[in-house]
Protein backbone atom coordinates (compact mmCIF):
# COMPACT_ATOMS: atom_id res chain seq x y z
CA UNK A 1 0.00 0.00 0.00
CA UNK A 2 1.89 3.23 -1.13
CA UNK A 3 2.55 6.11 1.04
CA UNK A 4 0.52 8.30 3.46
CA UNK A 5 0.74 11.38 1.44
CA UNK A 6 -2.44 12.68 0.57
CA UNK A 7 -2.30 13.73 -2.73
CA UNK A 8 -1.01 9.92 -3.70
CA UNK A 9 -3.41 7.44 -4.84
CA UNK A 10 -3.72 4.82 -2.60
CA UNK A 11 -4.01 1.22 -4.62
CA UNK A 12 -5.08 -1.65 -3.60
CA UNK A 13 -5.40 -5.26 -4.51
CA UNK A 14 -8.31 -6.86 -2.93
CA UNK A 15 -8.98 -10.76 -2.63
CA UNK A 16 -11.18 -12.14 -5.18
CA UNK A 17 -12.84 -14.68 -2.46
CA UNK A 18 -14.11 -11.26 -0.78
CA UNK A 19 -16.04 -10.60 -4.14
CA UNK A 20 -17.39 -14.03 -4.59
CA UNK A 21 -18.65 -14.23 -0.86
CA UNK A 22 -19.69 -10.74 0.01
CA UNK A 23 -20.11 -8.01 -2.59
CA UNK A 24 -22.56 -10.76 -4.75
CA UNK A 25 -24.50 -11.83 -1.85
CA UNK A 26 -25.08 -8.58 -0.27
CA UNK A 27 -26.83 -7.57 -3.23
CA UNK A 28 -28.18 -10.59 -4.12
CA UNK A 29 -29.53 -10.99 -0.69
CA UNK A 30 -31.10 -7.77 -0.39
CA UNK A 31 -32.89 -8.17 -4.00
CA UNK A 32 -34.55 -10.91 -2.72
CA UNK A 33 -35.65 -9.22 0.38
CA UNK A 34 -36.82 -6.88 -1.17
CA UNK A 35 -39.07 -9.12 -3.76
CA UNK A 36 -40.16 -11.10 -0.28
CA UNK A 37 -41.01 -8.18 1.21
CA UNK A 38 -43.18 -6.60 -1.51
CA UNK A 39 -44.96 -10.42 -2.26
CA UNK A 40 -45.34 -10.47 1.96
CA UNK A 41 -47.15 -7.09 2.12
CA UNK A 42 -49.53 -7.86 -0.54
CA UNK A 43 -50.61 -10.74 1.36
CA UNK A 44 -50.94 -8.96 4.19
CA UNK A 45 -52.91 -5.94 3.38
CA UNK A 46 -55.98 -6.25 3.69
CA UNK A 47 -58.75 -4.98 1.42
CA UNK A 48 -59.56 -1.15 2.40
CA UNK A 49 -62.72 -0.68 4.11
CA UNK A 50 -65.96 0.20 1.80
CA UNK A 51 -66.80 3.58 2.72
CA UNK A 52 -70.28 3.56 4.03
CA UNK A 53 -73.27 5.40 2.52
CA UNK A 54 -74.18 7.82 5.08
CA UNK A 55 -70.22 8.88 5.49
CA UNK A 56 -70.37 9.67 1.76
CA UNK A 57 -73.70 11.37 1.66
CA UNK A 58 -72.46 14.15 4.24
CA UNK A 59 -68.97 14.67 2.38
CA UNK A 60 -71.34 15.42 -0.53
CA UNK A 61 -74.10 17.00 1.06
CA UNK A 62 -71.05 19.61 2.02
CA UNK A 63 -69.74 19.60 -1.58
CA UNK A 64 -72.68 20.40 -2.86
CA UNK A 65 -73.05 23.31 -0.78
CA UNK A 66 -69.65 24.64 -1.57
CA UNK A 67 -70.08 24.11 -5.16
CA UNK A 68 -73.47 26.34 -5.14
CA UNK A 69 -71.59 29.20 -3.34
CA UNK A 70 -68.80 28.89 -5.13
CA UNK A 71 -70.45 28.93 -8.68
CA UNK A 72 -73.54 31.11 -7.12
CA UNK A 73 -72.86 33.42 -10.87
CA UNK A 74 -74.16 30.59 -13.00
CA UNK A 75 -77.57 30.42 -12.02
CA UNK A 76 -80.29 32.82 -12.01
CA UNK A 77 -81.41 34.41 -8.80
CA UNK A 78 -84.66 32.23 -8.38
CA UNK A 79 -82.81 29.56 -8.67
CA UNK A 80 -79.84 30.06 -6.36
CA UNK A 81 -82.66 30.97 -3.95
CA UNK A 82 -84.36 27.89 -4.28
CA UNK A 83 -81.32 25.64 -3.87
CA UNK A 84 -80.33 28.22 -0.71
CA UNK A 85 -83.68 27.46 1.24
CA UNK A 86 -83.34 23.90 0.66
CA UNK A 87 -79.82 23.40 1.83
CA UNK A 88 -80.29 26.06 4.90
CA UNK A 89 -83.72 24.11 5.84
CA UNK A 90 -81.71 21.11 5.80
CA UNK A 91 -78.46 21.52 7.44
CA UNK A 92 -80.44 23.36 10.36
CA UNK A 93 -82.84 20.26 10.63
CA UNK A 94 -79.53 17.87 9.96
CA UNK A 95 -81.03 15.97 7.26
CA UNK A 96 -77.76 14.67 6.12
CA UNK A 97 -76.43 14.09 9.01
CA UNK A 98 -74.59 10.33 9.76
CA UNK A 99 -75.84 10.64 13.21
CA UNK A 100 -78.57 12.33 14.16
CA UNK A 101 -79.01 11.17 17.70
CA UNK A 102 -75.15 13.18 18.85
CA UNK A 103 -76.13 16.41 16.68
CA UNK A 104 -76.85 18.32 19.37
CA UNK A 105 -73.89 16.46 21.86
CA UNK A 106 -71.83 18.24 18.95
CA UNK A 107 -71.23 14.49 17.55
CA UNK A 108 -67.88 13.47 18.30
CA UNK A 109 -67.41 9.92 17.59
CA UNK A 110 -64.57 8.52 19.45
CA UNK A 111 -61.55 7.67 16.63
CA UNK A 112 -60.47 4.39 18.37
CA UNK A 113 -64.06 2.87 18.94
CA UNK A 114 -64.94 3.35 15.33
CA UNK A 115 -64.27 -0.31 13.73
CA UNK A 116 -63.28 0.48 10.20
CA UNK A 117 -60.63 3.45 11.94
CA UNK A 118 -58.73 0.67 13.52
CA UNK A 119 -58.54 -1.56 10.44
CA UNK A 120 -56.60 1.32 8.47
CA UNK A 121 -54.39 2.20 11.38
CA UNK A 122 -53.63 -1.40 11.76
CA UNK A 123 -53.02 -1.91 8.25
CA UNK A 124 -50.38 1.48 8.30
CA UNK A 125 -48.87 -0.49 11.45
CA UNK A 126 -47.88 -3.34 9.56
CA UNK A 127 -46.88 -1.78 6.70
CA UNK A 128 -44.00 0.31 8.37
CA UNK A 129 -43.08 -2.95 10.48
CA UNK A 130 -42.90 -4.91 7.24
CA UNK A 131 -40.40 -2.24 6.12
CA UNK A 132 -38.06 -1.56 9.14
CA UNK A 133 -38.01 -5.42 10.21
CA UNK A 134 -36.05 -6.54 7.65
CA UNK A 135 -33.73 -3.50 7.25
CA UNK A 136 -32.54 -4.04 10.77
CA UNK A 137 -32.21 -7.65 10.50
CA UNK A 138 -29.87 -7.33 7.19
CA UNK A 139 -28.10 -4.44 9.01
CA UNK A 140 -27.39 -6.66 12.13
CA UNK A 141 -26.32 -9.38 10.01
CA UNK A 142 -23.52 -7.05 8.14
CA UNK A 143 -22.28 -6.03 11.06
CA UNK A 144 -22.34 -9.50 12.55
CA UNK A 145 -20.62 -11.40 9.79
CA UNK A 146 -18.65 -8.97 7.59
CA UNK A 147 -17.21 -6.37 9.60
CA UNK A 148 -13.23 -5.32 9.89
CA UNK A 149 -12.28 -5.59 6.48
CA UNK A 150 -12.17 -3.90 3.58
CA UNK A 151 -15.03 -4.48 1.11
CA UNK A 152 -14.63 -1.50 -1.86
CA UNK A 153 -13.19 1.44 -3.20
CA UNK A 154 -15.76 3.86 -3.97
CA UNK A 155 -14.78 5.86 -7.03
CA UNK A 156 -15.39 9.06 -5.99
CA UNK A 157 -13.95 10.90 -2.81
CA UNK A 158 -16.28 12.17 0.24
CA UNK A 159 -15.36 13.87 2.96
CA UNK A 160 -13.47 12.91 5.97
CA UNK A 161 -16.23 13.07 8.02
CA UNK A 162 -17.98 9.96 6.44
CA UNK A 163 -14.73 7.91 7.22
CA UNK A 164 -15.98 7.04 10.54
CA UNK A 165 -19.54 5.67 9.36
CA UNK A 166 -18.14 4.07 6.00
CA UNK A 167 -14.81 2.15 7.72
CA UNK A 168 -16.48 1.49 11.00
CA UNK A 169 -14.58 -1.79 11.67
CA UNK A 170 -11.10 -0.68 10.70
CA UNK A 171 -8.72 1.39 12.59
CA UNK A 172 -6.26 2.73 10.42
CA UNK A 173 -6.24 6.80 10.16
CA UNK A 174 -3.99 7.13 6.89
CA UNK A 175 -6.59 5.40 4.41
CA UNK A 176 -8.32 7.29 2.05
CA UNK A 177 -11.99 7.72 2.71
CA UNK A 178 -12.64 5.67 -1.11
CA UNK A 179 -11.61 2.16 0.62
CA UNK A 180 -14.65 1.41 2.54
CA UNK A 181 -16.45 -1.59 4.65
CA UNK A 182 -19.30 -3.86 4.10
CA UNK A 183 -21.98 -1.37 5.27
CA UNK A 184 -21.56 1.00 3.43
CA UNK A 185 -21.73 -1.31 0.14
CA UNK A 186 -25.69 -1.63 2.10
CA UNK A 187 -26.19 1.62 2.04
CA UNK A 188 -25.29 1.77 -1.78
CA UNK A 189 -27.89 -0.83 -2.37
CA UNK A 190 -29.72 0.34 -0.70
CA UNK A 191 -30.47 3.47 -2.57
CA UNK A 192 -29.03 2.08 -5.50
CA UNK A 193 -31.13 -0.82 -6.36
CA UNK A 194 -34.70 1.09 -6.27
CA UNK A 195 -34.41 1.08 -9.37
CA UNK A 196 -33.86 -2.70 -9.91
CA UNK A 197 -37.30 -2.92 -7.89
CA UNK A 198 -39.11 -0.62 -10.14
CA UNK A 199 -37.99 -2.68 -13.19
CA UNK A 200 -38.99 -6.49 -11.60
CA UNK A 201 -41.89 -5.27 -9.59
CA UNK A 202 -43.43 -2.77 -11.66
CA UNK A 203 -44.58 0.81 -10.43
CA UNK A 204 -46.24 0.18 -6.76
CA UNK A 205 -43.62 -2.00 -4.97
CA UNK A 206 -43.47 -2.53 -1.34
CA UNK A 207 -39.57 -3.27 -1.81
CA UNK A 208 -38.28 0.16 -1.25
CA UNK A 209 -36.11 0.44 2.00
CA UNK A 210 -35.87 4.41 1.94
CA UNK A 211 -39.58 5.21 1.40
CA UNK A 212 -39.85 3.83 5.06
CA UNK A 213 -36.92 5.66 6.81
CA UNK A 214 -39.04 8.71 5.62
CA UNK A 215 -42.20 7.44 6.50
CA UNK A 216 -40.61 6.64 10.05
CA UNK A 217 -39.22 9.60 10.46
CA UNK A 218 -42.73 11.99 9.10
CA UNK A 219 -44.57 9.66 11.72
CA UNK A 220 -42.86 10.80 14.57
CA UNK A 221 -43.45 14.58 14.07
CA UNK A 222 -47.19 13.87 12.94
CA UNK A 223 -48.10 12.28 16.19
CA UNK A 224 -50.87 10.08 15.90
CA UNK A 225 -54.02 12.37 14.38
CA UNK A 226 -54.98 9.99 11.52
CA UNK A 227 -57.93 11.68 10.38
CA UNK A 228 -59.60 13.54 12.94
CA UNK A 229 -63.49 12.60 13.29
CA UNK A 230 -64.77 16.24 11.36
CA UNK A 231 -67.69 17.70 13.25
CA UNK A 232 -70.14 17.93 10.19
CA UNK A 233 -72.72 19.32 11.91
CA UNK A 234 -70.27 22.61 13.12
CA UNK A 235 -69.16 22.71 9.16
CA UNK A 236 -72.77 22.52 8.13
CA UNK A 237 -73.97 25.32 10.24
CA UNK A 238 -70.81 26.90 8.92
CA UNK A 239 -71.57 26.46 5.27
CA UNK A 240 -75.11 27.90 5.98
CA UNK A 241 -74.07 31.01 7.37
CA UNK A 242 -71.95 31.41 4.30
CA UNK A 243 -74.54 30.42 1.97
CA UNK A 244 -76.56 33.32 3.56
CA UNK A 245 -74.08 35.88 3.14
CA UNK A 246 -73.67 35.90 -0.45
CA UNK A 247 -74.66 38.42 -2.36
CA UNK A 248 -76.51 36.78 -5.90
CA UNK A 249 -75.39 38.58 -8.85
CA UNK A 250 -76.25 36.58 -12.27
CA UNK A 251 -73.49 36.56 -14.89
CA UNK A 252 -76.61 36.67 -17.48
CA UNK A 253 -78.09 39.23 -15.92
CA UNK A 254 -78.37 42.25 -19.18
CA UNK A 255 -76.92 40.09 -21.53
CA UNK A 256 -78.92 41.14 -24.04
CA UNK A 257 -78.09 44.68 -23.36
CA UNK A 258 -74.59 43.60 -22.91
CA UNK A 259 -74.05 42.00 -26.30
CA UNK A 260 -76.02 45.00 -27.91
CA UNK A 261 -73.56 47.26 -26.47
CA UNK A 262 -70.40 45.60 -27.44
CA UNK A 263 -71.49 45.45 -31.38
CA UNK A 264 -72.31 49.22 -30.89
CA UNK A 265 -76.62 48.89 -31.12
CA UNK A 266 -76.84 50.50 -27.89
CA UNK A 267 -75.18 53.70 -26.53
CA UNK A 268 -75.03 51.76 -23.03
CA UNK A 269 -76.34 49.27 -20.38
CA UNK A 270 -79.58 50.81 -19.10
CA UNK A 271 -80.56 49.43 -15.26
CA UNK A 272 -83.05 46.66 -16.13
CA UNK A 273 -86.59 46.71 -14.87
CA UNK A 274 -86.39 43.55 -13.43
CA UNK A 275 -84.43 42.26 -10.53
CA UNK B 1 -63.22 26.85 -12.03
CA UNK B 2 -63.65 25.07 -15.13
CA UNK B 3 -60.56 25.56 -15.75
CA UNK B 4 -59.57 24.37 -13.22
CA UNK B 5 -61.79 21.38 -13.56
CA UNK B 6 -60.43 21.14 -17.00
CA UNK B 7 -57.05 20.64 -15.55
CA UNK B 8 -58.29 18.27 -13.55
CA UNK B 9 -59.67 15.91 -16.32
CA UNK B 10 -57.63 16.30 -19.04
CA UNK B 11 -55.31 13.77 -18.45
CA UNK B 12 -56.33 9.98 -17.59
CA UNK B 13 -54.24 8.78 -14.65
CA UNK B 14 -53.39 5.44 -15.41
CA UNK B 15 -51.70 6.06 -18.59
CA UNK B 16 -49.76 8.77 -17.33
CA UNK B 17 -48.62 6.61 -14.75
CA UNK B 18 -47.72 3.73 -16.76
CA UNK B 19 -45.80 6.35 -18.56
CA UNK B 20 -43.55 7.31 -15.76
CA UNK B 21 -43.27 3.65 -15.15
CA UNK B 22 -41.69 3.58 -18.48
CA UNK B 23 -39.45 6.39 -18.05
CA UNK B 24 -38.31 4.94 -15.08
CA UNK B 25 -37.63 1.41 -16.21
CA UNK B 26 -35.73 3.66 -19.66
CA UNK B 27 -34.19 5.57 -16.63
CA UNK B 28 -32.77 2.46 -14.68
CA UNK B 29 -31.86 0.69 -17.57
CA UNK B 30 -29.56 3.12 -19.18
CA UNK B 31 -28.33 3.76 -15.65
CA UNK B 32 -27.33 0.87 -15.42
CA UNK B 33 -25.60 0.79 -18.97
CA UNK B 34 -23.74 3.84 -18.35
CA UNK B 35 -22.56 2.79 -15.07
CA UNK B 36 -20.95 -0.66 -16.61
CA UNK B 37 -19.03 2.05 -19.13
CA UNK B 38 -17.53 4.32 -16.80
CA UNK B 39 -16.96 1.45 -14.12
CA UNK B 40 -14.92 -0.36 -16.93
CA UNK B 41 -12.87 2.82 -18.21
CA UNK B 42 -11.89 3.53 -15.13
CA UNK B 43 -13.15 6.89 -14.60
CA UNK B 44 -13.04 8.31 -11.17
CA UNK B 45 -14.19 11.10 -9.21
CA UNK B 46 -15.44 14.18 -11.39
CA UNK B 47 -14.90 12.66 -14.36
CA UNK B 48 -17.43 10.03 -13.63
CA UNK B 49 -20.27 12.51 -12.54
CA UNK B 50 -19.67 14.55 -15.76
CA UNK B 51 -19.81 11.31 -18.01
CA UNK B 52 -23.01 10.79 -16.01
CA UNK B 53 -24.04 14.39 -16.62
CA UNK B 54 -23.50 14.21 -20.52
CA UNK B 55 -25.07 10.87 -21.01
CA UNK B 56 -28.27 12.50 -18.85
CA UNK B 57 -28.49 14.99 -21.34
CA UNK B 58 -28.13 12.99 -24.53
CA UNK B 59 -30.47 10.09 -22.78
CA UNK B 60 -33.09 13.37 -22.41
CA UNK B 61 -32.64 14.97 -25.38
CA UNK B 62 -33.36 11.51 -26.98
CA UNK B 63 -36.40 10.72 -25.16
CA UNK B 64 -37.83 14.49 -25.70
CA UNK B 65 -37.43 14.59 -29.34
CA UNK B 66 -38.29 10.65 -30.58
CA UNK B 67 -40.12 9.48 -27.89
CA UNK B 68 -42.61 12.70 -27.03
CA UNK B 69 -41.77 14.00 -30.48
CA UNK B 70 -41.20 17.07 -29.07
CA UNK B 71 -44.24 17.33 -27.13
CA UNK B 72 -43.81 15.88 -23.85
CA UNK B 73 -47.08 17.73 -22.21
CA UNK B 74 -48.89 15.38 -24.07
CA UNK B 75 -47.67 11.64 -22.06
CA UNK B 76 -46.47 13.71 -18.85
CA UNK B 77 -48.17 16.13 -16.57
CA UNK B 78 -45.10 18.62 -15.44
CA UNK B 79 -44.13 18.25 -18.96
CA UNK B 80 -39.61 19.06 -19.61
CA UNK B 81 -39.38 19.16 -15.68
CA UNK B 82 -40.93 15.63 -14.92
CA UNK B 83 -38.86 13.68 -18.37
CA UNK B 84 -35.23 15.83 -17.10
CA UNK B 85 -35.35 16.45 -13.93
CA UNK B 86 -36.94 14.61 -11.36
CA UNK B 87 -35.65 11.29 -12.21
CA UNK B 88 -31.87 12.63 -11.66
CA UNK B 89 -31.89 11.96 -8.54
CA UNK B 90 -32.98 8.06 -8.24
CA UNK B 91 -31.01 7.42 -11.60
CA UNK B 92 -27.98 9.39 -10.13
CA UNK B 93 -27.80 6.68 -6.91
CA UNK B 94 -28.48 3.84 -9.32
CA UNK B 95 -25.69 5.09 -11.56
CA UNK B 96 -23.65 5.29 -8.64
CA UNK B 97 -24.10 1.86 -7.67
CA UNK B 98 -23.12 0.08 -10.76
CA UNK B 99 -20.67 2.51 -11.13
CA UNK B 100 -18.87 1.62 -8.03
CA UNK B 101 -19.18 -2.25 -8.75
CA UNK B 102 -18.25 -2.01 -11.95
CA UNK B 103 -14.85 -0.37 -10.75
CA UNK B 104 -13.91 -2.70 -8.22
CA UNK B 105 -14.74 -5.72 -10.48
CA UNK B 106 -12.37 -4.36 -12.87
CA UNK B 107 -9.56 -2.65 -11.29
CA UNK B 108 -9.61 -3.73 -7.44
CA UNK B 109 -9.95 -7.34 -7.63
CA UNK B 110 -7.38 -9.28 -8.92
Amino acid sequence: MSGSLETMEQTMFLDPAIRDWVLFPITIIMVLVGVFRHQLTILMTGDPPKPELKDIRQGKALIRAQLLAQNNAYVPTSAFVERKKYLCQAFEDGVYLKNKASKDEGGLVNPMADPKNMEVMMDGMKKQMMGIVPQTLIMGWIQFFFSGFILIKLPFPLGLRFKQMLQSGIMTPNMDVKWVSSLSWYFLNLFGLRGVFALILGGENSADGTRDMTAMSTMGAMGQQPGQPQDFNKQFLGMKDTLAIIYHEWDLDNIEQRVLVKYGKQSRVFKSAHK
Amino acid sequence: MADAQAEMFKYFEPTVQWNNLQLSNIHTLASWGIGTAAGVLGLTGWNGFIFFMLNWVFLSALVFFVKCQGKPAVFFKSSAMDVAVTPIMNTLLSYVLVWTLMHALVYIYD
